[in-house]
């Protein structure tokens, strides 16, 4: 098969057109879950169907794009889409956050702060913040409308009461510009404040769910909490053992059979980028020469 | 089928000119009309649809069916292609449709009818189709006037959502994915969790 024999990034003019318009609903409606019609893509639902369409509905032929999965650029999801758009699209990639024009991404936030003109892609497998306390699409619909939110604090109480503190760790629910509640994907609490005042464009693609949404540059996102129970960033409470970086999210890596681990940075290009600078962690090999 | 539709034993099948929504180029929106319906559960997995209607069968919103008609025939596949504007055909394909005589329930307005189902599926597929068609039925409930007695097979947007193999498939195997920002998030709080509960036990053992 030849590059040749697909469009520019795979899709149909026609179908990109129609995730435009849905991609510009979505900026005009922060945080409102837009319908389009998602198409099948060449990879199994669930595996970045929503994501893969929004990004080939933005990528232009000179833009550089960055793939990450777990916020590394070598992991399995993260590579077949790199090498999907290199292939249908021919686009320059790279594995630097801050040389990306584009950056599709599953579960993380890069460390790096992003930019005016960037796009960060978010694959989403559950667009409804509210799917697990009501899993009727038809009534979440209605909620969303009405703002009738009052079940996801109820819910949020609950685990105050029961744990003391809230029992949400990952894919926490944000409110967008005052307005309407979002799932920000599965990424860990410890990105959501990276979603607010982001000067970068964020979308949000569900390919299964057929549900485009969006977070304008600069817009006020807001993790729900209560005034004495305040939302807090969370981590592992160490120090990347290979750079060092006590401010970067952490993977917990088990090193031998008796249970040894070390931390590292779950950001490749942030971690490699420190090291490169220098920093060195508690692991951390030597330099040779 | 023709003679119990002549005789006025049979409901009518009115005639819709208007294009239905296409499910494969718009998303699903409920409430599903019936094309809509019909369409997901062609799409659907075999052995989702082969359960919902025999759910029915044994009781959980209960449709009776007999076969009328249940045929297995090749039709030609045309393909529309955006960028050229017309279509071309590429082939035949097999199919295999079934429409089953239900239960009746008259109105004030309707004498005594028997109801349809309809199923249609690729290849020779009877079992399907036939299962199909007592699921379509199911579905039908509002507008016949029946009631909702909470069977799974009645609930259109449990069906409708969840009849998709692909989808399904996709969805499930994507856990073989690494997981392991969001599940060191989770040990995290995990963690937290537990040691708050048990500073708490140490403090009143005390």
């Amino acid at each position: 098969m030849t590059e040749q024999a697909y469009n520019f990034a795979y899709l149909d003019e026609q179908t990109k057109r129609m995730i435009r318009r849905a991609l510009l609903k979505a900026l005009a409606i922060p945080g409102y879950q837009v319908p389009f019609a998602s198409r099948e893509m060449p990879m199994p639902y669930g595996w970045g169907t929503g994501g893969v369409q929004v990004t080939a509905a933005c990528l232009m032929p000179e833009d550089r794009l960055k793939v990450i999965d777990q916020g590394a650029d070598d992991t399995t999801n993260a590579v077949s889409i790199r090498r999907f758009f290199q292939r249908v699209a021919g686009v320059a990639v790279t594995e630097s956050t801050a040389e990306a024009s584009v950056i599709q991404t599953r579960h993380r936030i890069p460390e790096t702060a992003l930019g005016e003109g960037q796009i960060l892609v978010y694959q989403v497998p559950i667009p409804e913040p509210l799917r697990f306390l009501e899993p009727r699409e038809t009534e979440t619909r209605k909620m969303h409308e009405l703002e009738e939110y009052g079940l996801i604090h109820v819910k949020l109480y609950e685990d105050i009461a029961r744990h003391g503190e809230i029992a949400t760790a990952y894919a926490y629910p944000v409110q967008v510009e005052g307005r309407y509640v979002m799932d920000p994907s599965p990424i860990p609490k410890f990105d959501n404040p990276k979603l607010s005042g982001n000067p970068a464009i964020q979308l949000f693609g569900a390919g299964r769910e057929s549900r485009i949404y969006a977070v304008p540059p600069y817009s006020a996102v807001v993790s729900l909490d209560f005034d004495d129970h305040p939302f807090v960033a969370s981590k592992a409470d160490h120090d990347c053992d290979l750079c060092g970086a006590g401010d970067s999210y952490l993977d917990e890596v088990i090193v031998d059979d008796a249970g040894g681990r070390m931390f590292v940075c779950s950001d490749t290009d942030f971690c490699a980028g420190r090291r490169a600078d220098g920093h060195r962690g508690r692991l951390a090999p030597e330099v040779a020469g | 089928m023709g003679l119990l539709d002549r005789d006025g034993l049979i409901e009518a099948e009115p005639r819709l000119d208007a294009t239905p929504r296409d499910l494969t180029r718009l998303p699903l929106e409920l409430p599903a009309d019936r094309p809509l319906r019909l369409q997901a559960l062609a799409r659907g997995d075999e052995g989702f649809v082969l359960s919902m209607a025999y759910s029915t069968q044994r009781g959980y919103g209960r449709t009776h069916a007999f076969v009328g008609e249940l045929r297995i025939g090749t039709v030609a596949v045309e393909l529309e292609v955006p960028e050229l504007g017309f279509a071309v055909e590429i082939g035949e394909i097999e199919l295999t449709e079934c429409e089953t005589v239900n239960q009746f329930k008259g109105s004030k307005t309707e004498p005594p009818q028997f109801t349809r189902g309809y199923g249609l599926v690729l290849g020779q597929g009877e079992r399907k189709a036939i299962a199909m068609s007592l699921v379509d039925r199911a579905l039908r409930w509002q507008e016949l006037g029946e009631d909702f007695v909470g069977a799974p097979a009645q609930d259109a947007e449990f069906v409708l959502y969840h009849c998709d193999n692909i989808q399904a498939t996709g969805f499930l195997e994507h856990i073989k994915l690494p997981h392991y920002v969001d599940f060191q998030a989770e040990l995290e709080l995990l963690r937290k969790l537990r040691a708050e509960v048990l500073a708490v036990r140490a403090e009143a053992a005390e």
